[in-house]
């Protein structure tokens, strides 16, 4: 496809309004022209900065309990509309009770709701700082151990922009892998690591998906870290397999 | 962005304090963007239960690479605003009443932002400076098309311009918009 012809098109394809048949040409090349996708990515971007210039209203209280109570169910639901009566019945009483307390109160009330929300939010950051702090030193502890092996991973023939390094740490048969530059998957694919010994059939291992640049995969190594030969990354059907099906997208092996 | 995707990783894990704080990041600028598509609160209302909800079972969805949370949760903002507007059988009356008046999609001046819509203060300044250097003559169709949900046929028929006029005009007002953008984070 040439520039001129990605010119014309992307635009239209960012606001859906291409015929299936284009589309789906349009999303093959996409597939295959990281630069096209950067492009269309940078577009997308700018399209969807445009609600950025609305005049932003806050929805209704109710809402945010609604939506957070849905979710806690073990398994979440459809939205159920009869609960939309229920809303807007406490849209309305809240308006009123509102209404009543006047300007002044108003004020007072949306000041002190939004002390809470802030506090609430500070103090859910700092749970989330705390466990992220717990994370580091674990990562840290498992690269810094004088046994953990080292391992550096490249992408393969198809895959050359990729490459990855790996720490195994023989005491608790752990691993965490860097890996940078994965390629898109398909709907329905994920990408899975395989331990691999000599003379004996790949252990599979983690599942994952790519996480912007460069994802980062803890997994568990379930034979002797000194027996492992190679490691590897497949790409494979969501959920992973029990044995590789896919291509090939990485791997590394200890020198022997 | 860090953040936002740490945010959704502990969604993936069934984390509901991370949905919660998504939900107060976003749900300001998802509101206000189904509002104005759909043309009523209530109905805005079911659409930000639709994208949150979404967002707790469908998070594996998100591909980083192909843009920012942001943009994933205003994409499915979109579609369900669209597709509510379409099913609901508005889309007839949104042609007579959406507005062809540019400024009634622009923050009036002064305008404070809600507390909760912080975090998007900066892009807002950015996104409102780059808007102000595009015509109106290119804003209006893009408005139509993005709020209004309208094809390229049927802005043509409603602004009494030749379809291909309405292609270039969008086509260069999004370029404009894409340009501005990218030199101001640079």
């Amino acid at each position: 496809m040439s520039k001129r012809e990605f010119e014309d098109i992307y635009v239209d394809y960012v606001l859906e309004q291409l015929e299936d048949a284009r589309r789906k040409t349009f999303e093959a090349h996409l597939r295959q022209c990281g630069e096209c996708e950067a492009e269309l990515t940078e577009l997308r971007e700018a399209v969807f900065s445009l609600p950025l210039d609305l005049p932003l209203t806050e929805p209704p209280a109710d809402l945010r309990e609604a939506v957070l109570k849905q979710a806690a169910g073990p398994r979440p639901v459809p939205r159920a509309r009869s609960l939309q009566p229920a809303w807007r019945g406490w849209a309305i009483a809240a308006s009123v009770l509102l209404a009543a307390l006047g300007l002044f109160a108003l004020r007072q009330w949306q000041t002190a709701g939004q002390l809470t929300r802030q506090i609430g939010l500070l103090q859910e950051e700092n749970r989330r700082l705390r466990e992220y702090n717990r994370t580091l030193s674990d990562r840290v502890d498992l690269l810094t151990r004088p046994d953990t092996r080292f391992l550096r991973m490249a992408g393969l023939e198809k895959f050359p922009g990729t490459s990855g390094s790996a720490f195994l740490q023989p005491a608790d048969r752990t691993a965490i892998a860097f890996i940078h530059d994965l390629p898109s998957l398909a709907q329905r694919q994920d990408f899975q690591m395989w331990v691999i010994q000599n003379g004996r059939a790949p252990f599979p291992s983690q599942v994952f998906k790519p996480s912007g640049r460069t994802t980062e995969v803890n997994f568990p190594v379930p034979i002797d870290v000194n027996q492992v030969a190679v490691l590897a990354v497949t790409i494979e059907p969501a959920g992973g397999s029990p044995q590789p099906t896919g291509p090939m997208v990485l791997a590394g092996r200890f020198q022997e | 962005m860090v953040i936002e995707v740490d945010l959704l990783e502990q969604v993936k894990t069934g984390d509901t304090a991370a949905l919660s704080r998504l939900y107060d990041n976003y749900s300001a600028i998802v509101f206000s963007f189904a509002a104005r598509i759909l043309g009523d609160s209530a109905s805005a209302e079911s659409v930000v239960q639709d994208v949150f909800l979404t967002v707790w079972r469908k998070a594996e969805q998100y591909r980083p690479e192909r843009g920012t949370l942001c943009t994933w949760l205003l994409t499915l903002t979109r579609n369900k605003a669209i597709d509510a507007l379409r099913s609901s059988g508005g889309k007839a009356s949104r042609q007579v009443s959406i507005s062809t008046d540019p400024a009634a999609y622009e923050v009036p001046a002064g305008t404070d932002d809600p507390l909760s819509t912080a975090i998007l203060t900066e892009k807002r300044e950015l996104v409102r400076r780059a808007l102000g250097s595009i015509p109106d003559e290119q804003k209006i169709p893009i408005y139509l098309n993005f709020y209004g949900g309208l094809s390229h046929q049927e802005i043509s028929e409603r602004l009494g311009v030749p379809l291909g006029t309405v292609k270039t005009r969008i086509r260069l007002g999004l370029e404009r918009l894409r340009l501005e953008l990218r030199q101001a984070s640079q």
